[in-house]
């Protein structure tokens, strides 16, 4: 008897009792063994005998409850660091019993306990501190000792050298029998600096990682069709281009690819935030990730993991953790030249207090500790990336993909936005009326095919094969091997006296115009009206012809155009005002913005513009909508403010908590309390960003 | 007070289960689904309850 187990996400259960209705009702399937479901992560495990049910069964059978069922790969652990919980708990176990013998030897001494019942208080303190001090510590050792062999220091050295100087005084201490040790305010130090860490790794694990959650979404089980008609599950990373696989109702996409089947509906949700079914009729690309929603459909498997759509747009956001913002780096060099302020501040308060006030060693070392600890600007650091990394999910979320912290950061104080006219402001459509002899049509789209420019992808229809060997020149237009040409009016040579924006030359020179019906891009309105609201300059460039530049500009309601311009002249452009000190958002799509776009303080591009754009651009919107630049700009302010807070917060902390330390009034178990604190007040400010809708 | 020398040890050697039953719940994952396992104890169906006939 073989048996198979397989992992459902159940993306739609509610409560744990659905939860708890699909286990019963599948264990009481013949053949079903285990049905085990998780109601916190919305899963569950499921082995079954494979002479009794399928794959397939088990999945209906869920469906047949009312539940959409998705089949996922069990990720493999993710690593997350250290296990902080079997830490805590030691130290907890360990600070409860060195307490006990601290109380008895401080309320001993005041009484009848002889010397040598304190010394084997001492000893077992010190039996049970040093292992605690150094396993459940070892989360401050590890990094500090690592940063250190690099010949750097880190948050975790000031801590890390708190632990290990308090311990070893405090051996010193009782090997020479002395009465005070300090095994005490080591392990509650740890204790509560631990407590910090779990709420903070909780808070940041809510936060999520975008990369991760999108790579989440391509694990999963793929149907292959072979040629002899059977079909082989796989798992998705073992998909190969060309492949045909059968994707039924409900399923995710495993791999980008062209529909085979005639008319199916997508949910394409978690790669354009748009939660309407998209229609896709045969021949269309669909992306992996998206949900069929009535299936099944055949595919042709067309990009496979990373060069998928939602595998880029994971290593986009992977790029963003990477990249840092102008905040953060600040913020980080901060940190390093402050930690050596930390440790001569330490050194600080137990050279004035045993020399200058003749406090006892415990004392003094009692303060430094306390100062070493109070002065970790743990917060300062936190202060950005508790809100960037929240703020960059939101947006992925809404269908807008932050490329870098930076421009998250720059997008709350643009001052001008130029915007690219055609294919990003509109979309151009082949008037229907256009009188154009068959024979001249065919030819332009042959040309057409072989360009991704705007016009052309409108005019082309896919009926006629592209011309090889065509050289496209940026902002004028593509010329044949033959010497035809498809472009603007000067690029063809001929005066522009029409309303046409494209022209078609053919090799004996016969000039065509071809004209368009440009309609508004979706949300342009209400793009327009949001920044007339702020009453921040929105211009119109474009490389077409004035008088078409004019007629859209007055019909959407743009005050400010510039027509025929190259990609040099947007360039002059954007450098003019950004020499004025205003800082610009370029939003454009085409190989003729790509200049335009890596010049601007912050671009805007689209995932179905042109790849060069997309990459030269800071914020690539999944889905063509220009209301969620007004949302993304809405988001960044918002989360500026959050930042901004978090620093004054974790400024005035320092300012305040460092003189209470070096004048002795915090206990050294106080200030990991407060310096705990101070992290999780940063992260809980982080984390009151909200979505963008 | 040589009581302590014993007693001391053994309160220690108490408090090392309860760590080693900590520890335990975590290995076992006992904290991976706090949402299902609260709702589980109210769930769960009991074997049906016979109830005998009172004797006459």
């Amino acid at each position: 008897m073989s048996t198979a187990s397989e992992t459902f996400a159940l993306p739609d259960v509610r409560c744990a009792g659905c939860v708890l209705k699909i286990e019963r009702s599948l264990a009481g399937l013949p053949g079903v063994e285990l049905a085990r479901g998780n109601a916190t992560q919305k899963r569950m495990r499921v082995v079954w005998d494979e002479a009794a049910q399928s794959l397939d069964s088990v999945r209906e059978a869920i469906l047949g409850l009312g539940y959409q069922a998705e089949q996922i790969a069990v990720e493999a652990s993710v690593d997350t660091g250290p296990a902080l919980l079997p830490r805590l708990g030691v130290a907890a176990v360990g600070m409860m019993n060195i307490m006990a013998f601290s109380m008895s030897v401080w309320f001993g001494a005041a009484t009848d306990m002889g010397p040598s019942t304190m010394q084997y208080m001492h000893w077992l303190s010190a039996a049970i501190a040093v292992p605690v001090a150094l396993y459940s510590g070892s989360i401050f050792h590890g990094p500090a000792l690592r940063a250190l062999s690099h010949g750097h220091m880190t948050m975790d050295t000031p801590i890390s050298l708190a632990i290990l100087v308090t311990l070893a005084a405090s051996l010193v201490e009782t090997f020479r029998g002395a009465e005070h040790v300090y095994f005490d305010a080591v392990i509650a130090l740890i204790f509560f600096l631990l407590i910090g860490r779990v709420l903070e790794r909780l808070m940041h694990e809510k936060s999520g990682d975008a990369a991760a959650n999108l790579r989440g979404l391509m694990d999963v089980r793929a149907t292959r069709l072979e040629h002899d008609g059977t079909q082989t599950k796989l798992a998705a990373s073992e998909l190969i281009v060309g492949d045909t696989v059968l994707v039924k109702t409900g399923e995710r996409l495993p791999a980008d690819g062209t529909l085979l089947s005639d008319l199916v509906h997508v949910d394409e949700s978690v790669l354009t935030g748009e939660t309407k079914p998209r229609a896709a009729a045969k021949g269309a690309g669909l992306a992996a990730g998206a949900i069929v929603l009535d299936g099944p459909v055949e595919v042709r498997v067309t990009h496979v993991g990373e060069a998928s759509e939602i595998g880029q747009l994971a290593q986009m956001a992977e790029e963003v953790t990477a990249h840092k913002g102008r905040l953060q780096r600040m913020s980080d060099q901060f940190a390093r030249g402050y930690i050596p302020l930390v440790l001569g501040g330490g050194s600080l308060g137990f050279l004035m207090w045993f020399f200058a006030f003749g406090a006892s060693f415990g004392d003094s070392l009692m303060i430094a500790v306390a100062v070493l600890i109070v002065t970790c600007p743990c917060a300062a650091g936190l202060a950005t990336p508790a809100v960037t990394s929240r703020a960059m999910n939101l947006a992925l979320k809404a269908g807008i993909v932050v490329k870098s912290g930076a421009a998250l950061e720059q997008l709350g104080d643009i001052d001008q936005v130029f915007i690219d006219k055609t294919g990003t402001a509109s979309l151009p459509q082949l008037a229907p009326a256009a009188s154009l002899s068959t024979g001249v049509i065919g030819a332009a789209r042959a040309l057409a095919a072989a360009s991704a420019h705007p016009l052309a992808r409108a005019l082309d229809d896919g009926s006629v094969a592209a011309v090889t060997d065509a050289k496209e020149v940026a902002g004028q237009g593509i010329e044949g091997p033959d010497g035809a040409r498809l472009g603007s009016a000067a690029f063809v040579g001929t005066p522009n006296d029409t309303s046409a924006s494209l022209f078609y030359r053919a090799h004996d020179g016969a000039v065509t115009p071809i004209t368009f019906e440009e309609h508004a891009r979706l949300g342009l309105s209400e793009f327009l009206s949001s920044e007339n609201d702020v009453a921040r300059p929105v211009t119109l460039l474009s490389g077409d012809s004035a008088t078409a530049v004019e007629r859209f500009a007055k019909s959407a309601g743009i005050a400010d155009w510039l027509g025929r311009q190259t990609p040099a002249d947007k360039l002059n452009i954007l450098k003019a005002a950004q020499a004025e000190g205003d800082r610009v958002m370029m939003i454009g799509d085409g190989i003729n913005d790509t200049v335009a776009l890596s010049a601007a303080d912050v671009s805007v591009s689209f995932a179905e513009a042109t790849q060069i754009a997309q990459t030269s651009a800071d914020i690539v919107l999944t889905q063509p909508d220009l209301r969620r630049v007004s949302l993304a700009m809405a988001l960044s302010r918002r989360a500026r403010r959050l930042i901004h807070q978090n620093l004054t917060f974790s400024t005035v902390y320092n300012v305040l908590t460092v003189p209470l330390a070096l004048a002795g009034l915090l206990s050294p178990a106080l200030a990991a309390l407060l310096m705990s604190a101070s992290s999780i007040v940063v992260m809980a400010n982080g984390y009151r960003l909200r979505g963008v809708k | 007070m040589n009581a302590i020398i014993f007693l001391i040890p053994i309160s220690l050697m108490l408090a090392g289960v309860a760590l080693i039953a900590f520890l335990w719940t975590l290995r076992t994952r006992q904290y991976g689904d706090p949402e299902g396992d609260s709702h589980r104890i109210l769930m769960a169906e009991d074997a049906p309850l016979t109830i005998k006939p009172a004797p006459k």
